[in-house]
């Protein structure tokens, strides 16, 4: 069994390593499964882990490196997917009662990229039922039970990515494929404290993967460092003909190997001055510290309000109007009613009644938003705010009422989003109860690089990354 | 977050609909985000897109017809189109999904749509132009996909 040093090394360390003959991926991938199979179900953190698969691919790796074949930097490296990937000969459930005996005959696209680089899958990771593409109102909304935080496990992952959070944040496995409709992956990222980032929509298929809305869902990479964040998205990232919003060839590649040159100028950071209604006490004070620190290394930074207008409702209406679609059988078939959520068992009767009319409304509105959003990135290569409006909630927090207070109007999941988006959340310091904060920086539609240099420059004067929490 | 059973009828859970990350502290509070667009829309019939995009609601000029809406206390604030419209559609619900319904959960489903109401009221005021093209367009398939 490898030590906790080692299995909280970031990917490209893990990497190295392995290249360089001095870490063995059949013992890497046994001593992240021993770790997974320890704290995974402490955590409820797995939706099944892939033990048969991983050592087999592990051993595979090791003969191919030894014989002088290397892949690149994953080869080797284990990594957990999310529970909504197809992975041939295993169940993919997503998350959901009803399909607890799902499985597929083929492999996502992302599954088959992952394994022509060599990557070790360790297991399908937890997640909120449908990927809350139903609804829900609870953490406790998963067929695998409540995801637990690692940095204290009487508090949430948030989701819905909630597994794939919890298992790098726990070093089960030094990666994980996530997914986000509208934050699925950076608020887990923020609440878990690792690097996670999502995507330019389009740059990586959903070939595969569960749908919710197809003009929004995007899969993308849940890691230790930004840095390991660019290494994954480099090989998830490419024109694939089965998704048909798959950016074109040449576009959708992401090439990154980490030595790419700063840019010339500084990089411009537009401080988000009016998306959150209200942030938990010493937030705000710490993505300020964490923004002084980039701006004492060479970056300008200014004050930015997004610009109003219904991007929250045109997301949520987009992602309801859609998932009532994708979702059709189960909500034909009354199978909904199976879900653990009551929002999951009912809500997809209310999205039936939008109509095309107002589906269209929405789509076109969508239009003037995104030129909107656009604008601002004249000015700024990136936005900056919290990943989150908090630290991670309690798992026991009573059902909330809504509450009184203006609007989250411009929160930026639903913006950024709706108008895809890359953007990416870094750990930058502890609340009060020992738990994660996290800011997150936002990019022009394809600048997926800036958000990268970002969160790098970031983590390279700091070491809020390095933070483990306390389980073992 | 709720730990309430995952076997109980929590019909006053919050919604918190249809999204991937929903969180205490983020969640957009619909009822205050209904009010906003039903104030919105009462306010305005036809709102250019810079209008709209430039200018910020006031929550406290809700109209007092708003105010005095018949909804149910538990739901946001409608206008006596969006009400009609949301039993309108509880109605289909009952009519095609009825037998699976508890009283319960047909209460819970008449909240969803009125917050739904509520969405879509600056959506549907919002001026568009006959040429304004949806985000979604066809992708013309000729023998190589997306080539």
């Amino acid at each position: 069994m490898l030590s906790e040093d080692i299995l909280y090394l970031s990917v490209r360390e893990l990497g190295e390593r392995i290249r360089g003959g001095k870490l063995s991926p059949v013992e890497l991938a046994e001593s992240f499964l021993a770790r997974s199979e320890a704290l995974g179900p402490k955590l409820n953190a797995y939706a099944t882990i892939t033990r048969d698969l991983a050592l087999q691919q592990a051993r595979t790796a090791e003969k191919e490196i030894a014989s002088g074949h290397y892949r690149g930097p994953l080869h080797g490296v284990p990594y957990a997917a999310k529970d909504l990937v197809a992975v041939q000969g295993y169940p993919t459930t997503w998350g959901a009662r009803p399909l607890a005996k799902q499985s597929f005959d083929y492999n996502a696209t992302v599954i088959e990229r992952l394994n022509r680089a060599g990557a070790v899958l360790i297991g399908k990771a937890a997640m909120i039922e449908l990927a809350g593409g139903l609804g829900y109102s609870a953490g406790d909304a998963s067929l695998t039970g409540p995801c637990k935080n690692p940095w204290n496990t009487k508090y949430w992952t948030c989701g819905s990515s909630s597994g794939s959070g919890a298992i790098v944040s726990a070093a089960l496995a030094p990666w994980a494929i996530g997914s986000d409709t509208r934050g699925s992956i950076i608020c887990p990222t923020s609440w878990c404290g690792i690097s996670g980032m999502r995507p330019s929509f389009g740059r990586v298929s959903r070939h595969g993967a569960m749908a919710i809305a197809w003009t929004m869902d995007k899969l993308g990479p849940m890691a230790r460092t930004a840095d390991d964040c660019g290494l994954v998205l480099s090989v998830l990232a490419g024109n694939d003909p089965l998704d048909f919003d798959s950016l074109p060839a040449g576009v959708s590649d992401f090439v990154y190997t980490g030595a790419e040159s700063e840019p010339a100028k500084p990089l411009r950071i537009g401080r988000l001055t009016n998306v959150w209604n209200q942030q938990e006490a010493g937030l705000e004070a710490a993505v300020d510290a964490a923004l002084k620190v980039l701006e004492k290394n060479g970056a300008t930074i200014a004050d930015v309000e997004m610009p109003d207008g219904p991007y929250e409702e045109a997301a949520e209406l987009t992602i309801l109007m859609e998932s009532a679609s994708a979702f059709q059988e189960l909500i034909a078939s009354g199978r909904c009613a199976d879900l653990i959520d009551p929002v999951g068992r009912i809500n997809g009767y209310a999205s039936q009644e939008f109509s095309v009319g107002d589906y269209l409304q929405v789509q076109r509105v969508r239009t003037f938003l995104q030129t909107q959003v656009d604008k601002l990135f004249d000015r700024f290569d990136v936005l900056a705010t919290a990943g989150e409006s908090s630290a991670a909630a309690p798992l026991n927090a009573p059902p909330e009422e809504d509450s009184a207070g203006p609007i989250e109007r411009r929160a930026p999941d639903g913006i950024s989003s709706l108008c895809g988006l890359p953007a990416i959340s870094v750990p930058c310091g502890l609340s009060k109860d020992k738990l994660p904060f996290g800011v997150q920086f936002i990019g022009r539609a394809l600048n997926d690089h800036a958000v990268i240099a970002a969160a790098r420059r970031f983590q390279s004067h700091t070491d809020w990354h390095k933070m483990r929490p306390p389980i073992s | 977050m709720s730990t309430s059973s995952s076997s109980s009828d929590n019909s006053d859970a919050p919604i918190k609909d249809a999204n991937g990350a929903k969180t205490k502290a983020a969640r957009i509070s619909r009822r205050e985000f209904g009010l906003d667009a039903a104030v919105a829309a009462a306010l305005s019939l036809s709102v250019s897109p810079s209008g709209l995009l430039g200018e910020r609601r006031d929550r406290d000029t809700i109209s007092p017809a708003i105010a005095a809406s018949e909804q149910d206390s538990l739901g946001p604030k409608l206008t006596a189109e969006q009400s009609r419209d949301v039993e309108a559609k509880l109605a289909n619900i009952i009519r095609k999904y009825g037998e699976r319904l508890s009283e319960e959960q047909r209460k819970h489903l008449r909240r969803i749509l009125a917050y739904n109401e509520t969405m879509l009221a600056p959506i549907r005021a919002f001026t568009l132009q006959n040429g304004d093209p949806p985000v979604t367009v066809l992708k013309l398939s000729s023998g190589k996909n997306n080539e």
